[in-house]
């Protein structure tokens, strides 16, 4: 695992939301499988992760390259205003932030009230729970993925918080004291 | 020196040495020291003057509540400079060799304080002598001068930096407060149990008392291993000097370490914090050399320092008689035990042999009458008298340099006050102790009533089992609780736990006789309270109160509890009465003829104890936004004004113009060329599903149901009173699908507000918020269609794209949506578009623009515009009571509809005169001062309105604004307003709108060609 903490900007991400009684099974279709609770989040074998937000309400992304492939043709499904019945397009433009390192927990523990550390146990590499909540006073959603190198927190906010992201947890990070 | 040898145990490192100047002289100590335990080790015994009499005094607890101790400290190696710090603590802050330290509130040094004439003056300054001699007016402020001069504290360093100070969250199964015997026995069983337990003290070292209450002999082996235990438990996390400043509802604890605040949110909180040793009350009693017993021990045991050379014990309990011989076993001459009591409780029988047994006297009865000084001004000679047993009264007197009081506790119990505990007087051991607790809070040790060693570690230990049962951990372990936690005994005679597991578990608190410490009798004398004639005998040290004023108070009928302190102000120095609330209870029971339980404990708040600004300062966080196009208007110059969370460009700076040029030029180019300006701060909320429409007509005051695919409709939002609380633009994109904005400040919490309708209507439909992803711009202005049409293929022509309509289409290659609206009053659209496109295309348009003399206007040339055009802006020309029916605003309204939020309220509000209306209004000619927002209107005397908005309009060349007034004054043809200095300004009333009335100029009726019209 690093050391301190490392703050990875991914906003550039292929990414795109929906939602509606008909998101799940139009979803299927263009081959995301999605968690089958609300509150949860998938990576699939090429890379898609796929977070439930709600009962049908969801957020897709691609966490490489390949994924990319088979994001976009969704997001591009969506695009229009002929969008299939039942399934409303969210357009996501998030600030998308990757935190890990030996001492994120350090950062979380200034930057969130909500205890991580039962969200960290119960995630995997590859599924977990997704919290809604706020960071630096911000509505963001988070998971967390357990590496072989250690827990990997994924933040999404609305990308107008974008520069007070940057300053704040720069200066925190700057100064940051032991945890408790 | 008063170094003593060698202690084990102790905190001091003596191989290193850290010397510090103090009060201008330089004195040494041990790294590990305090200021105080340095200071007695050099035999410096006055190391502070009192509050009010300026009178010297020394150490009374060494525990953080010296508040006559408090020293102004210069680190002078400090990074950044030299700095000074007010009001530290001498009794628990570290010594520093850089530190340069002198007592606050002395004026010529701690030795000579010429203030001490005040001490002389006393009977002049009687309890309530602020009230009776500062009510008048006119001598106040001189008064408060001399006595901010005379009684103020440490001096604040201007020079200081700002430190940051960052606040933390944790999270824990279970918090343990206090890691004294009870507290150690409780963390580590309920880590047993698998619990992640946070263990907070305010002091270095894990143990409390259970480290200085020695007998003369070692620390208890199972007090040792307990820390041990503590330190090295996987699930436990020791916080050293941290202290918990209050307790908030759910489990909510704020810590209070070094530099920082930690916000503990546990799952149960077990709070163990002991008590505080209390002083006798009589004359003399705070004389330097007059302590408590804890406090000498503390200073024995932690530092190796002996704080007397001959000492007498005052007590009334056997922790005196410990006391007693931890000074024998250090080498200190103990003259003997001045015992309050007839005679001993039957437990005590053997320790009571043990002392005797070291040489040291005995006298039951004792009545102490003054203790005195000598001109050192420390103690040098106590006179006491003794009754009964040895045959009649008797006085006596000693040549001492110590008397140790040790003659009763008061339990730490305000977290538990603060939580909402019931608490019970036992009179058995003359204490509060918790009858009922909240669900998830516990207590135990000598908070919860229990004093013997052996008993504090049941209790923490059961107390620890129930907490961690109640954060939901179990068992862990088959064999029996007491055999795996270090110290535990069998031999306790302790009850159960005070804490409960849910509310209908109540805390069993210990009752009355069958109280386990009652079997080994009081820890607390009733009445450790003796008048002396001359007085001085002092019930609370932080503010100098002795006997006489708490019993002139009560004459003066201050005679319950909460009325006394304020009067007297006991207890309200800074150690919040830890050493002086039980007294002046006890002494106004005695008053009262009523019992202490009765009389009641005055409240306890946050904070238990002081907390530095710094840290509850913190790092706060406050939300700013910018838009996609921030960087944009940087280039342009654009000089920035919050709007909500979000920074706006109030206008561009140019370096040819001022910044009202700069405004007008705004103004002028949309008027007659182009303008753009950007609105992304705009709420935007897309409707989907078939009960979209539905859901608006219910949400909104206007008619949506009825509005065709591809048009807008302004709409107002109102509350449950029909009170105007937004407005904003709503977009038919197509049957079951709209798009529609709201104002900058309320996207958020209308956003939350609609998602709770939503649920509540039950009505099928999907709500998206949009407003950070997307961006918005308007292009506004005569040349606004030509300069949008060289970037779109949309048919921009009156006929395919109508005022109010709305189409989606590419510009510059990226597909919009584009609402034709007129909120500054030329034909404008207003482009919604992915946030990350909208640099491309801002760009691209004010490229296309460049020959229109296409210009970015900021907010408040779009105040102005849109005020020329007399649209409202909500907040503004509207207040907390403003329905759409007083701005002229009932066209927006549709009561026909089946239901809306607010219709109920506005069809009683119809048959109603109106309460207020708003008007326009236009500056005549030649006024000299020019009114402001929220300036008066003033008719007959009486305040009939105020002005809402102002502007210089560039257009009509001529200050015109909005006002709220009452009905009548709008049918008049003038208003009076009032500005500074109390001058009226007459307006004349104008129809609204100043421009453009009949709208050509937006709906593009030849627009181009037509003149302005106006009514200014």
């Amino acid at each position: 695992m690093s050391a301190g903490v490392v703050i990875d900007v991914v906003s550039g991400r292929g990414r795109v939301g929906c939602k509606g009684p008909g998101a799940p099974a139009w979803l299927e279709k263009h081959g995301i499988t999605v968690p089958d609770a609300p509150n949860r989040y998938a990576i699939d074998s090429s890379g898609v992760l796929s977070a439930r937000l709600a009962t049908s309400e969801f957020l897709i992304e691609a966490t490489n390259d390949g994924a990319a492939s088979v994001v976009e043709p969704v997001r591009r499904a969506l695009e229009y205003a002929d969008f299939p019945q039942g399934v409303y397009p969210v357009l996501r433009q998030d600030f998308v932030l990757e935190i890990s390192g030996a001492e994120a927990a350090g950062l979380f523990n200034q930057t969130c009230a909500v205890d991580l550390e039962p969200v960290a146990r119960q995630s995997t590499a590859a599924d977990g729970p997704v919290i809604m909540t706020s960071m630096i006073g911000v509505s963001v959603v988070l998971v967390c993925q357990q590496l072989s190198e250690g827990r990997r927190f994924s933040v999404w906010s609305d990308p107008s918080y974008s520069a007070y992201f940057h300053s704040q947890l720069l200066a925190i990070v700057t100064d940051r004291g032991t945890s408790p | 020196m008063k170094r003593i040898d060698p202690v084990p145990g102790e905190w001091i490192d003596r191989t290193r040495r850290v010397g510090f100047m103090f009060e201008g002289r330089p004195v040494e100590g041990f790294q590990g020291d305090t200021y105080s335990s340095a200071l007695l080790a050099n035999d410096i015994h006055v190391l502070g003057r009192s509050f009010k009499y300026h009178r010297p005094r020394g150490v009374l607890s060494a525990a953080n509540h010296d508040v006559n101790v408090m020293f102004q400290v210069e680190h002078s190696a400090q990074a950044g400079g030299s700095r000074s710090v007010p009001n530290v603590r001498g009794d628990v802050e570290p010594l520093r060799a850089d530190a340069n330290i002198t007592v606050v509130n002395t004026s010529g040094g701690v030795e000579r304080d010429r203030m001490a004439m005040m001490d002389r003056f006393s009977r002049f300054l009687p309890v309530g002598f602020y009230y009776k001699a500062f009510h008048s007016k006119r001598t106040f402020p001189r008064w408060e001068r001399m006595i901010r001069r005379a009684a103020g504290l440490g001096h604040v360093d201007p020079r200081a930096t700002r430190r940051p100070t960052a606040k933390r969250y944790a999270h824990t199964d279970v918090l343990v407060i206090g890691a004294g015997p009870s507290g150690l026995a409780a963390a580590v069983e309920a880590a047993e149990r698998g619990a992640q337990v946070l263990l907070a003290d305010d002091t270095a070292r894990p143990g409390g008392s259970g480290l200085y209450t020695r007998g003369g002999g070692n620390v208890d082996r199972r007090v040792t291993e307990l820390a041990a235990a503590a330190l090295a438990h996987p699930r436990i996390q020791f916080l050293a000097q941290t202290f918990a400043s209050g307790y908030y509802a759910d489990l909510w604890v704020p810590l209070v370490a070094g530099d920082h605040l930690i916000k503990v949110r546990a799952r149960a909180v077990v709070v163990a914090q002991g008590a505080f040793e209390q002083p006798a009350v009589f004359r003399g009693n705070d004389l330097p050399g007059v302590m408590l017993a804890s406090g000498a021990q503390r200073l024995m045991y932690r530092y190796a320092v002996a704080p007397a050379s001959r000492v007498a014990i005052l007590t009334a309990n056997s922790e005196g008689y410990l006391a007693a011989l931890d000074a024998k076993a250090r080498g200190l001459d103990v003259l003997g035990v001045l015992d309050l009591r007839e005679s001993v409780h039957e437990s005590e029988t053997r320790l009571v042999e043990t002392v005797r047994a070291r040489g040291i006297s005995i006298r039951y009865g004792v009545q102490p009458v003054e203790a005195r000084a000598g001109a050192d001004h420390r103690l040098s000679e106590i006179e006491f008298e003794v009754t009964a047993r040895d045959g009649g009264p008797s006085r006596h007197r000693w040549m001492v340099d110590g008397l140790w009081m040790s003659v009763g506790f008061a339990p730490a119990n305000q977290l538990l006050h603060q939580a909402g505990a019931r608490m019970r007087f036992d009179a058995a051991i003359q204490q509060f102790v918790p009858e009922r607790l909240p669900p998830g809070v516990f207590a135990c040790g000598k908070v919860a009533g229990y004093f013997d060693l052996a008993g504090r570690l049941t209790n923490g230990r059961e107390t620890g089992a129930a907490a961690a049962e109640h954060a939901g951990v179990g068992p862990t372990r088959s064999s029996s609780t007491s055999s795996s936690v270090p110290g535990s005994t069998s031999s306790s005679t302790s009850g159960g736990a005070l804490g409960s597991t849910s509310s209908s578990a109540p805390g069993a608190g210990a009752k009355g006789p069958n109280h386990p410490r009652a079997a080994r009798g009081s820890p607390s004398h009733e009445y450790p309270i003796f008048p002396h004639p001359k007085g001085k005998e002092f019930v609370d040290f932080d503010e100098d109160l002795h006997l006489r004023d708490i019993a002139n108070a009560f004459q003066e009928g201050f005679d319950s509890s909460e009325l006394l302190k304020r009067y007297s102000t006991v207890g309200m120095g800074p150690s919040q009465g830890k050493h002086s609330n039980l007294n002046a209870m006890r002494v106004l029971a005695r008053l009262r003829g009523e019992s202490v339980e009765t009389v009641g404990a005055t409240t306890s708040r946050p904070m238990f104890h002081p907390v530095p600004l710094s840290h509850l300062a913190g790092r706060a966080f406050y939300p700013q936004r910018r838009t996609a196009l921030h960087s944009e208007h940087e280039a342009l110059g654009a000089v920035w004004m919050p709007a909500g969370d979000w920074q706006r460009p109030e206008y561009y700076a140019r370096t040819d113009e001022a910044r009202k040029a700069s405004i007008e030029a705004e103004v002028r180019a949309v008027r007659t060329g182009v303008g753009l300006i950007d609105v992304g701060t705009l709420g935007k909320i897309e409707a989907h599903g078939a009960g979209a429409a539905g859901f608006l007509d219910r949400a909104y005051a206007g008619q949506f149901s009825t509005l065709k695919v591809g048009m807008t409709r302004y709409g107002l939002l109102l509350d449950e009173s029909g009170v105007i609380v937004d407005d904003g633009v709503i977009a038919r994109l197509g049957d079951e699908r709209f798009y529609f904005t709201t104002t900058t400040g309320n996207s958020g919490s209308l956003f939350r507000e609609f998602g709770r309708l939503a649920t509540w209507w039950r009505l099928p439909v999907g709500l998206v918020n949009l407003t950070g992803h997307f961006s918005a711009f308007n292009i506004a202005g005569p040349a606004a269609r030509a300069v949008l049409a060289e970037l779109t293929p949309v048919d921009l022509s009156q006929a395919a794209f109508p005022y109010l309509g709305v189409r989606e289409g590419e510009v510059a290659g990226v597909r919009c949506r584009l609402m034709r609206v007129g909120f500054v009053g030329e034909i404008g659209y207003e482009i919604h578009l992915p946030a990350g496109d909208a640099t491309t295309v801002w760009r691209a348009l004010m490229r296309a623009g460049e020959r229109h003399g296409i210009r970015a206007f900021g907010v408040e040339a779009q105040r102005i515009l849109r005020l020329e055009k007399g649209h409202i802006i909500v907040g503004q020309d509207t207040d907390g009571l403003t329905n759409p029916l007083e701005i002229n605003a009932g066209w927006a309204v549709r009561m026909n509809k089946p239901f809306f939020v607010g219709q109920r309220s506005l069809r009683i509000l119809e048959s109603r005169p109106l309460r207020q209306q708003l008007v326009g209004f236009k500056l005549r000619d030649g006024s000299a001062a020019r009114p402001k927002e929220s300036h008066l209107i003033i008719d007959a005397g009486r305040i009939a309105g105020r002005v809402t908005s102002i502007v210089e309009s560039p257009t009509l060349g001529a200050t015109i604004g909005l006002a709220l007034v009452d009905p009548d004054m709008a049918k008049r043809n003038e208003l009076h307003i009032r500005v500074e200095r109390g001058e009226e300004v007459v307006v004349t009333v104008v129809p609204l709108p100043f421009y453009d009335a009949p709208g050509a100029r937006q709906r593009l009726e030849e627009a181009a060609a037509s003149p302005l019209e106006t009514t200014a």
